[in-house]
């Protein structure tokens, strides 16, 4: 029943539709680039600075790369930063959030005031610092985890009241009667109102990480012998794409950066509308009338 | 006595489409009646039977998924010796705003929970007024402070927020907001629910005082028969989007014709009666999938074949008492 | 034996912010035996804002006392360690208010019964489907509903009569001995009220279960309970046999509060009028007897002092108006 609905939910919502579309193509890349045995640090393996052509589809760059080949290599390693980042940072603010609202008292209080912090601090300065210190020494692992924890203060406020809300209702001394201890209750009975917005905060942490990933990189502070669509930038730049006309260079990581972006808001956006928990209990009532029938 | 409103098989129902299923809930089902100047009738029934949307109907909030179907409703205007009765859906939207405006107010349930908490309760007051186009400042104020006496509110209130006061207190204040230019019209949607039985008495004295004081109508929406039984006229039973019987107060409690009514009105329980009571047994149908005939039947003991099969028109047994029910002969309706 | 004591309990609420602050007595010095071996229905009826609401909290062990205690056969509540506070809660278990809040929305209702079901019986897990689904079709059957009823189903699908007997099913799980029902059927149609009342009134003469029936409404009150105690702003003003305080209530608090009750008996024009209402808050901080402010009977005595509770004719009353000398009635005013 519920693979049915969300199958007629697909059908009918536009936002999930156009989507889908977008990270189809999205997904093509990555799969492509995923299995293609292509190496982007081999310089000079094809004619500089060539338009799209039917050997090369999106040109090559000055360096000597195929443009298409290499934003598939580069997709994902953007991707997976923005993934690593957005998940460890949901996790930390899940469990921080979650812990702190139930406990209240001094934990609370301790956990919020680290919380703040780091919410306060400037977040793009400070990325710049770390880059521009260690920029040798960041790969797609580090620059994820530094995102991470840049990223969890303010979801871990929200999950924070949620579950300072939740506390409140009447069912939570229900669960508490029947037995149900504290991390039951938690997983058990909260769980299911959290999950939606987790699914889509996730998805928003990886917009902004997947954007500032594209920022440093683009600003020279990363690691750039690694593809990612920022660092492909970064090199069109350097070679003064823009003004030697090389458009296919800079071109395609930027709409394939938007088609993404945008695919991935798409997404959420149609997400938090179906996994509103008023709308599913709505289903719940409707599917349960068609079963009467 | 005149009829203020006039209502014709009115049928409202809400349309909704989820997930390509389309569901249809019929909250006013084909109701009739008249209500008289100066008299205060009760609607009773449960929750679901389609009272409030009735309410939201006759105000005119017609906001989707909520459309009329069918039918009239007509309210008495006598503006400069001119009297007239204005067919109030075939309104526009601005004129149906302004006509309520002149003519009704409305407490809706709960209306204790809608006052701004972070605004004094004599800036709310100043914020309707100004809604008002052309309002004189002090003549509100005069206007104001008289309501609040009336009704009993100690002037200080206009200095405290809606926090500080008790749940009775803020049902009064919502009361004084809704009539403070003294409607003709008061209709009140379950004012006495969520409050304890000291609040209650009170809000039913006080309806009662300025039903007195200024001869208009009221309208009140209760699931609870005892309210009704302290302060009304006249009663209409309503179930299932439909008015089942339609009597004075006496005569419905003495002796209620329809067989919900004799269920509802032997429920009710008394100081200094132990003797066992019952509920009315089984639970109302869903508004979306009513059953074939009369939508009492499937809880109704004094069932008959005719029942399943046709639905009973509201009929007037006397002048005063009407009932829908085959037990006392009459006509089905045609269905459309 | 068993049995529920109440002493000197007190709750204190603190209002205001860091730079004034004063308190709140919410409950204040409540007294009560309860002999849990004898089945009884035992009603707490007051306005909102009397504390009975809290009351039934500090007895559920949801909030803790200020000061005074609750003991559970000798033990106080507060101080129990874990597993004793466990076993405290298989012998007292509540029935909220709101039956649609009392249930997530997006959990079906059975989860509850099988959680409770498994948590307090020791023996028996996951594995032993066929005894849980025995233990709670039992527990449903009494209060007249069926396994198949509820089998799947979500809270908003069933009507607030229905919820609530579930509700009330899910407590009667764990075998208590004392049911907390704070304000069961004000939030239940007037039409279905009835039936959750009867079922009260089953549970004890059929199962001998324990009630404490929290309510403002005097009518059902008097159709089931054996006790009542009248509590005003955190006191417990008058208690005694139901019949008698409701029949011939002595405290003018118990007296408004039964003239406050509509009865469903058509009589429009007879119509006393009730005193002013005043702002809660200020009550609460009243020095002296609570009810001054709205007393038709109020003297000097009571604005100065709180009256202390005095065993006058089959009951007790707090009141300045009744003296006990010699063990004989005195009424004076």
């Amino acid at each position: 029943m519920k693979i049915r609905s969300f199958a007629n939910f697909i059908k009918h919502d536009k936002n999930m539709m156009f989507s889908i579309i977008l990270l189809s193509i999205t997904l093509v890349m990555i799969l492509i680039g995923v299995f293609s045995k292509y190496d982007p640090s081999q310089y000079f393996l094809f004619p500089k600075s060539e338009p799209p052509s039917r050997s090369n589809i999106m040109g090559t760059t000055s360096l000597g790369q195929d443009t298409f080949l290499t934003l598939a290599k580069a997709l994902p390693n953007s991707l997976l930063i923005g993934s690593m980042a957005a998940v460890i940072s949901r996790i930390l603010a899940v469990f921080l959030g979650t812990f702190g609202g139930y406990k209240g008292g001094k934990t609370d209080g301790v956990i919020s005031v680290i919380a703040e912090s780091f919410i306060v601090i400037p977040r793009l300065p400070l990325l710049i610092l770390i880059a521009f210190t260690f920029k040798q020494q960041l790969n797609i692992l580090s620059m994820g985890f530094i995102l991470a924890i840049l990223d969890w203060g303010w979801p871990s406020k929200r999950y924070r009241s949620q579950i300072l809300s939740l506390k409140e209702r009447e069912f939570t001394q229900n669960a508490k009667f029947s037995g149900m201890g504290d991390v039951e209750i938690i997983l058990k009975e909260f769980m299911p109102f959290l999950i939606p917005y987790i699914i889509v905060d996730i998805i928003s942490g990886i917009i902004w990480a997947i954007g500032m990933e594209t920022t440093l990189s683009v600003l020279g502070l990363f690691d750039l012998e690694i593809p990612t669509v920022g660092t492909m930038i970064y090199w069109a730049n350097y070679h003064n794409a823009i003004y030697r006309g090389i458009w296919w260079w800079w071109g395609f990581p930027v709409i394939f950066l938007i088609i993404t972006i945008f695919g991935l808001y798409l997404l959420s956006a149609s997400l938090q509308n179906y996994l509103d928990p008023q709308t599913r209990i709505q289903r719940i009532k409707v599917s349960k009338e068609e079963v009467k029938e | 006595m005149k009829e203020i409103i006039k209502v014709k098989n009115l049928k409202s129902y809400y349309v909704s489409n989820i997930l390509d299923k389309k569901m249809v809930v019929k909250a006013v089902n084909n109701i009739t009646f008249d209500i008289y100047t100066n008299e205060i009738v009760g609607i009773a029934g449960e929750s679901g039977c389609g009272k409030t949307t009735l309410l939201n109907t006759l105000l005119g909030i017609i906001d989707p998924p909520l459309q009329i179907f069918g039918g009239e409703i007509y309210y008495y205007q006598n503006e400069e010796g001119q009297e007239k009765y204005i067919n109030f859906l075939e309104l526009e939207e601005e004129e149906k705003l302004k006509l309520r405006w002149k003519l009704v107010s409305y407490v809706p349930q709960g209306s204790m929970n809608i006052l701004n908490p972070i605004r004094k309760i004599g800036k709310i007051f100043l914020d309707f007024a100004k809604s008002q186009k052309g309002l004189d400042k002090n003549k509100f104020e005069y206007l104001l402070n008289e309501r609040l006496e009336s009704l009993k509110l100690p002037l200080r209130v206009k200095e405290s927020y809606s926090h500080q006061l008790s749940g009775g207190m803020r049902q009064r204040v919502a009361i004084a907001l809704a009539t403070i230019f003294k409607p003709k019209i008061i209709i009140a949607d379950e004012p006495t629910t969520a409050l304890d039985v000291v609040m209650q008495r009170d809000i039913i004295d006080l309806l009662s005082e300025l039903h007195e004081e200024e001869k208009n109508t009221m309208l009140l929406v209760s699931h609870d028969l005892s309210i009704h039984a302290n302060i009304c006229d006249r009663i209409f039973i309503m179930y299932a989007g439909k008015i089942v019987e339609i009597g004075e107060t006496e005569d419905i409690f003495k002796n209620p014709l329809h067989p919900y009514t004799k269920f509802l009105i032997s429920s009710l329980p008394k100081i200094g009666d132990k003797k066992i009571k019952k509920s009315v047994p089984g639970k109302p149908p869903s508004l979306s999938n009513l059953p074939k005939g009369c939508p009492f039947h499937e809880r109704c003991p004094e069932k008959m074949d005719v029942c399943l099969e046709k639905e009973p028109k509201l009929e007037w047994k006397s002048n005063t008492h009407a009932v829908s029910c085959f037990l006392y002969g009459g006509d089905d309706i045609q269905n459309e | 034996m068993n049995e529920l004591k109440l002493k000197g309990v007190t709750k204190l609420y603190k209002v205001g912010s860091y730079v004034s602050r004063s308190f709140i007595e919410a409950v204040k010095d409540i007294n009560l035996n309860f002999n849990l071996d004898k089945p009884f229905i035992f009603t707490l009826a007051g306005e909102s804002g009397s504390g009975k609401s809290t009351l039934a909290k500090l007895i559920l062990g949801i909030e803790d006392v200020t000061s005074g205690e609750i003991l559970f056969n000798k033990k106080n509540i507060n101080l129990m360690k874990k597993d004793e506070k466990k076993d405290y809660l298989k012998n007292v278990q509540p029935v909220f208010q709101n039956p649609f809040e009392s249930f997530n929305p997006l959990r079906t209702v059975m989860s509850y019964l099988y959680t409770s079901a498994i948590k307090y019986n020791k023996d028996l897990n996951e594995d032993n489907k066929e005894k849980i689904n025995s233990i709670i079709e039992e527990s449903l059957e009494r209060v007249g509903l069926s396994y198949k009823e509820v089998e799947g189903k979500y809270p908003n699908e069933f009507s607030g009569g229905q919820l609530q007997r579930i509700s009330v099913a899910r407590a009667l799980i764990p075998s208590p001995k004392l049911l907390i029902a704070d304000e069961p059927v004000s939030m239940v149609d007037a039409s279905l009220k009835m039936s959750i009342v009867n079922l009260f009134k089953n549970l004890k003469d059929k199962y001998g279960i324990n009630i404490i029936y929290i309510t403002h409404d005097l009518a059902t009150a008097y159709y089931i309970s054996d006790h009542i105690a009248i509590m005003l702003r955190g006191q417990i003003i008058e208690r005694g046999y139901v019949e008698n305080v409701l029949t011939n209530p002595l405290h003018p608090y118990s007296k408004l509060l039964k003239e406050s009750v509509l009865e469903p008996v058509p009589k429009k024009h007879k119509r006393k009028k009730i005193k002013k209402v005043s702002f809660e808050v200020e009550e609460f901080n009243l020095p002296g007897c609570k009810f001054s402010e709205r007393c038709p009977f109020v003297m000097d005595i009571c604005k100065k002092q709180s009256p202390e509770e005095i065993e006058v004719m089959d009951r007790y009353v707090k009141c300045f108006l009744y003296k006990k000398e010699n063990h004989v009635l005195e009424i004076t005013q």
